[in-house]
């Protein structure tokens, strides 16, 4: 047993034998990067050559506030109609029937030809005679239409009276009865109308004659008896309830007329369309095919105007059929002025014709009351590349606001500046006139926790601001320059502010509507309030601080458990006027300042000279470097006594080598 | 490694001096031949350079730190052409014993099984090699680095052996199956390397490449050896007797996967481990990478310099596999037998002459000349110098007590100034149960 045992952890022994690592360390030098800073590179849009002299200007602009005027926007508009059979008919239609003389007696075919004397007659329920009505449908519920019946008198003998019957074959229901009197002979005509509203027709129909009262003729008369009575059948008008019937080609929908548009407030005579569709769905029970076509006169776009002819399938024995379709209007120029502008110039309103004709196939279809077309047309999401017209009077005030001010980003200190001017500039693209006004301004340093409220003589009225040209990106400029004798700016900008708080007020067209409907805007017109700051480079600092945070990422260095120390050396040539004393501090991920870099020669880099730097990383620093997110970069620099001035062949070179130890392992 | 030896043998320890109390192997019956199977445990460590010595050799054969002070001694003690070899095994063996403990002696009609772990390394480098690989280029700057060609090989195997016995020609046979757990081989060609004073600019140029399976506890090939030996006497007319014995051992091939190869200058065929053809390669300047203001975030220019460096050093990288020839041993050997007759308390009995080639990097043939002595108390002491193997000369010491154990010390002038000579190394090889009536 025990010798079993102790083969096994032998074996175990043996089998998980791994020889340790051999390692050992290697200090390397490697070459890191070379780079040559200039106050070009801060951004060269706020750097200006000053002529003449190879110093520099400072030119910053910060945007303050920018206002937009309520966007004009289409509210999504259309129209919901539903049309259903009260605004269908059917065709006036006719046909014709005869009787003959030997339909009347048949003795009179047996005197064919002959002339004789034809005593009076008086019969009744002759023998029906078939009327074949196919022509005007099917079959037909009948809500109102008429039915004229004329008697065409072809005997030789006066009528003194005929009594009509017609009837549905079918079921011998008696679709009208009427009696004609006194109709002359040989082409006499005597003609009645009945009322067919709430009868029911079908396309077999009988025509009797229920009684029938001639005259006799006056001597003898030819005897012809293949002419007789003629029965002719007109109907019109037809309104049906419900018919089989072959439907004639018509329009169900016929619109031409003006839209009206809400603007926002706005009263606008033409829009150009940036974005937005016209969406048209068609849903109908209708068995026939139809067809629309929808115009927008004053929609134009490469010169034509928005024309569509749309194909409307009937929905085949199915039941509904649905037809949608959306036009995109991107780029069409909207003419809102009405109908007809030449005749009343108006705002807002759209012009459009919409006609929805059914296309007779010749099938006979049944239609009914239940039967109908419903029709949305929408206009959805209109927005405008630019509007014209009147804007409305628009008026805003900010309350107490905060932007932040970029240039001072991070600085704290002692400095003074020379010949500060600053402009307060409202740049307008809004195409209307405007007026601004500045309640309140300061500026707060975030280190030293100091505010100072401007105090400007020329910001203490309104300003006014012109509309510009109607050009895209087109803008007018209304400045208020602020100086040392209108302001205390100076104070102000040395201060440091990071932050501006700020209460203003804007007003679009103050004045009404005095350019008459010809203000504009475009979809970028804005009204910018901007503070434009020229500062020679030319300053003097007891000691500014400058702070910046760094990200840093290590997490692409393989093994970095493996670094035992660090030294980066960084060889400085410092061509600007300036002193700085450096100090980096190491943050984690939560900002939490975890260690600090060793720089020698004790963080400095003096003015105008190079300076050999050092930054060191021992080997108990290397846990921190590990978990190290950001740097914490302060610099506080200082210059000589007197205003200092940089020029554009100063210049910051760095060149850059580290030294690391790293374990290896084998 | 030498971690889990310590407790590897301590937990034998323990066990062992807890059974003192061994089994009785004595015959009950005279005629009854009784084989016993018993665990033998053997661990050998050998080391050896022409000029590094033990206290870095040892390190890298076993393992271990070295400090930077350290190894910039042993940098200054280098000649411009050196070799370094260390091989270290652990194996346990099931023997067939028979008869009495102390005088048992293996049956050789029965096989043995004998499973090992074993590490071989070897490598022939430059003094420049040796500076820019252990001590980085900073100590060299504004220096030439002619770090030339060099070579560094290691293989590390887990084998299953089983020995017979050809029983009439006393030859003694073996097979073993090997399981490959890691491998590496690298190799430079004309390698230079100069580094600027300041070291604001470095200039490479040469070829180089690197065969790695990293450590795989599971395995990453295969190999198949056999070994055989054999042993004759023979009587001079003078009525001296003598043995000579010849040994090849663990002669065959070893069959490796997954090798990943990073190279420049050198052309490799994915299915074959040695090197196609050697290309000519452009000399690379490294210097400072210029950014720009915007450019300065930590971190990112570091990761430029890097991209920059690998980038122009172009390496190739690709996977590949190959059969090697495996490490084998050759040794002859010629030894005289004395008389056996004990006189002293120490007795000489004969002297023995062993030459011996091992097929791997940085061994050249070692010639051992000794002689044997026996004790009254059954210990047999066999002091020897042997001239080459790893290392250039060594006194060696063995001692054998009974069947149960063996002790082997190499190169025992390092272990008197391990930071002065070179070459060092033992072997124990002892037998369970240890002890009996």
């Amino acid at each position: 047993m025990k010798f079993r045992l102790l083969l096994v952890i032998g074996l175990s022994v043996f089998s998980s034998c791994q020889r340790e690592a051999f390692s050992w360390d290697v200090d390397n030098t490697i070459p890191l990067f070379r780079t040559e800073f200039k106050l070009d590179d801060i951004d060269p849009r706020y750097m200006n050559n000053v002529s003449g002299d190879s110093s520099y200007t400072l030119s910053y602009e910060n945007l303050v506030y920018s206002y937009k005027v309520n966007d004009v926007q289409v509210s999504d508009t259309g129209i919901d109609e539903s049309f259903n059979l009260r605004k269908l008919k059917l065709n006036d239609q006719q046909i014709q029937n005869e009787i003959t003389l030997g339909d009347i007696n048949p003795i009179f075919k047996l005197l064919n030809g002959q002339k004789t004397v034809i005593p009076a007659q008086d019969q009744t329920d002759l023998d029906p005679t078939d009327i074949d009505a196919s022509a005007f449908f099917e079959t037909a519920t009948l809500d109102t239409g008429f039915l004229d019946i004329s008697i065409q008198n072809d005997l030789p003998v006066e009528i003194s009276l005929i009594v009509f019957e017609l009837r549905n074959k079918d079921d011998n229901t008696v679709v009208a009865t009427d009696s004609f009197k006194n109709i002359p002979a040989s082409g006499g005509v005597s003609k009645q109308t009945i009322d067919l509203g709430g009868k029911t027709v079908t396309k077999n129909l009988v025509g009797v004659i229920r009684k029938l009262v001639t005259k006799a003729s006056s001597g003898p008369v030819l005897i012809e008896s293949d002419k007789g009575i003629k029965v002719i059948l007109g109907v019109r008008n037809l309104r049906p309830v419900y018919a089989v019937a072959a439907f004639p080609t018509q329009d169900v929908i016929n619109q031409d007329e003006g839209l009206i548009l809400y603007m926002g407030g706005a009263d606008i005579k033409y829009f150009k369309v940036e974005s937005g569709r016209l969406r048209i769905k068609v849903i109908s029970t209708i068995q026939e095919d139809m067809s629309m076509v929808l115009a927008l006169p004053g929609a134009t776009k490469d010169g034509k105007s928005f024309y569509q002819e749309l194909s409307l399938p009937g929905p085949g024995g199915k039941g509904v059929a649905t037809t949608e379709k959306i036009y995109e209007m991107k780029g069409f120029l909207l003419d809102f002025r009405g109908k007809d502008p030449d005749v009343k110039d108006t705002v807002n309103t759209f012009h459009q014709i919409l006609r929805v004709t059914l296309d007779s196939s010749g099938r006979k279809l049944a239609v009914g009351l239940q039967d109908s077309i419903v029709l949305e047309y929408r206009l959805e999401g209109l927005k405008p590349e630019y509007a014209i017209g009147y804007l409305g009077n628009q008026l805003s005030r900010t309350g107490v606001d905060t932007t932040s001010f970029n240039l001072f980003k991070g600085l704290s200190g002692d400095v003074k500046f020379k010949d500060i001017k600053l402009g307060f500039v409202l740049k307008n693209s809004i195409g209307a006139d405007g007026r601004f006004r500045l309640h309140q301004l300061a500026g707060i340093n975030q280190f030293s926790g100091k505010d100072l409220a401007l105090s400007a003589n020329p910001l203490n009225n309104d300003l006014y601001v012109a509309k510009p040209k109607f050009i895209r990106g087109e803008f007018t400029e209304t400045k208020v320059q602020l100086d040392v004798n209108n302001s205390n700016i100076k104070p102000f900008l040395e201060n440091l502010p990071q932050l501006l708080e700020y209460d203003l007020e804007t007003e679009v067209s103050p004045n009404g509507n005095v350019n008459n409907y010809t203000d504009f805007v475009f979809d970028e017109s804005r009204l910018d309030v901007i503070m434009r700051l020229d500062v020679p480079i030319s300053f003097e600092f007891g000691g500014l601080v400058f702070r910046d945070t760094q990200g840093v990422n290590f997490g692409n260095l393989a093994n970095l458990q493996r670094l035992k120390s660090a030294t980066l050396f960084m060889d400085m040539d410092n061509g600007f006027p300036i002193d700085l004393d450096l100090k980096i501090e190491l943050m984690d991920e939560s900002r939490r300042v975890i260690g600090s870099l060793d720089l020698e020669p004790g963080g400095r880099i003096a003015a105008n000279s190079p300076t050999d730097f050092v930054i060191k990383l021992p080997r108990d620093q290397m846990d921190a470097l590990r978990r190290t997110q950001y740097f914490h970069i302060v610099a506080k620099a200082a210059t000589a006594p007197g205003l200092q001035k940089i020029y554009n062949t100063s210049r910051l070179k760095i060149h850059s080598r580290m030294r690391f130890e790293y374990e290896i392992q084998n | 490694m030498r971690f889990r030896i310590k407790i590897g043998f301590g937990l034998l320890g323990f066990i062992l001096t807890s059974n003192l109390t061994a089994q009785n192997l004595t015959p009950q019956s005279g005629n009854v031949v009784v084989t016993h199977y018993m665990p033998v445990f053997e661990y050998k460590v050998e080391t050896g350079s022409n000029t590094v010595p033990l206290g870095f050799a040892s390190r890298f054969a076993v393992g271990g730190y070295v400090n930077p002070d350290k190894m910039a001694a042993y940098h200054e003690g280098l000649n411009d052409n050196n070799r370094l070899g260390a091989f270290q095994r652990m194996s346990i063996q099931l023997v067939p014993f028979v008869g009495l403990q102390k005088y048992a002696t293996v049956n050789k009609q029965k096989v043995s099984v004998y499973y090992s772990s074993e590490t071989l390394n070897g490598a022939k480098f430059t003094k420049d090699a040796f500076g820019l690989m252990m001590r980085g280029n900073t100590p060299f700057l504004g220096q030439e680095m002619k770090v030339g060609n060099n070579e560094i090989w290691s293989l590390s195997q887990r084998k299953l052996k089983v020995k017979f016995w050809s029983w009439k020609k006393q030859i003694a046979w073996n097979v073993s199956l090997a399981q490959v757990v890691n491998y590496s081989h690298i190799r430079t060609q004309d390698l230079s390397l100069f580094s600027d004073l300041r070291g604001d600019s470095i200039s490479f140029d040469g070829k180089i490449s690197s065969q790695n399976t990293n450590y795989q506890p599971s395995g990453t090939g295969w190999g198949l050896q056999f070994g055989v030996s054999k042993s004759f006497d023979f009587v001079r007319p003078n009525g001296k007797r003598w043995s000579a014995n010849f040994s090849l051992q663990d002669f065959g091939f070893v069959s490796i996967n997954n090798v990943k190869t990073v190279s420049r200058g050198v052309l490799y065929d994915q299915n074959s481990l040695k090197p196609v053809e050697w290309t000519g390669t452009n000399r690379v300047n490294l210097k400072a990478v210029n950014l720009n203001y915007s450019d300065l975030r930590a971190g990112d220019w570091i990761d430029r310099q890097r991209d920059s460096v690998e980038a122009k050093l172009n390496f190739n990288e690709i996977n590949q596999r190959g059969t090697i020839l495996s490490p084998f041993e050759i040794v002859v050997g010629l030894s005289s037998i004395g008389k056996g007759i004990m006189k002293k308390h120490l007795t000489q009995n004969g002297y023995f002459v062993n030459l011996s080639y091992r097929h791997v990097l940085g061994y050249v043939p070692r010639l051992e000349v000794g002689s044997r002595w026996f004790s009254k108390n059954d210990v047999a002491i066999m002091p020897s110098v042997s001239l080459g193997g790893f290392d250039v000369m060594d006194i060696n010491f063995s001692l054998q007590y009974k069947a149960f154990v063996e002790l082997h010390l190499y190169g025992m002038e390092s272990f008197i100034a391990p930071s002065k000579w070179h070459g060092g190394g033992l072997m124990l090889r002892f037998r369970y149960p240890f002890k009996g009536s």
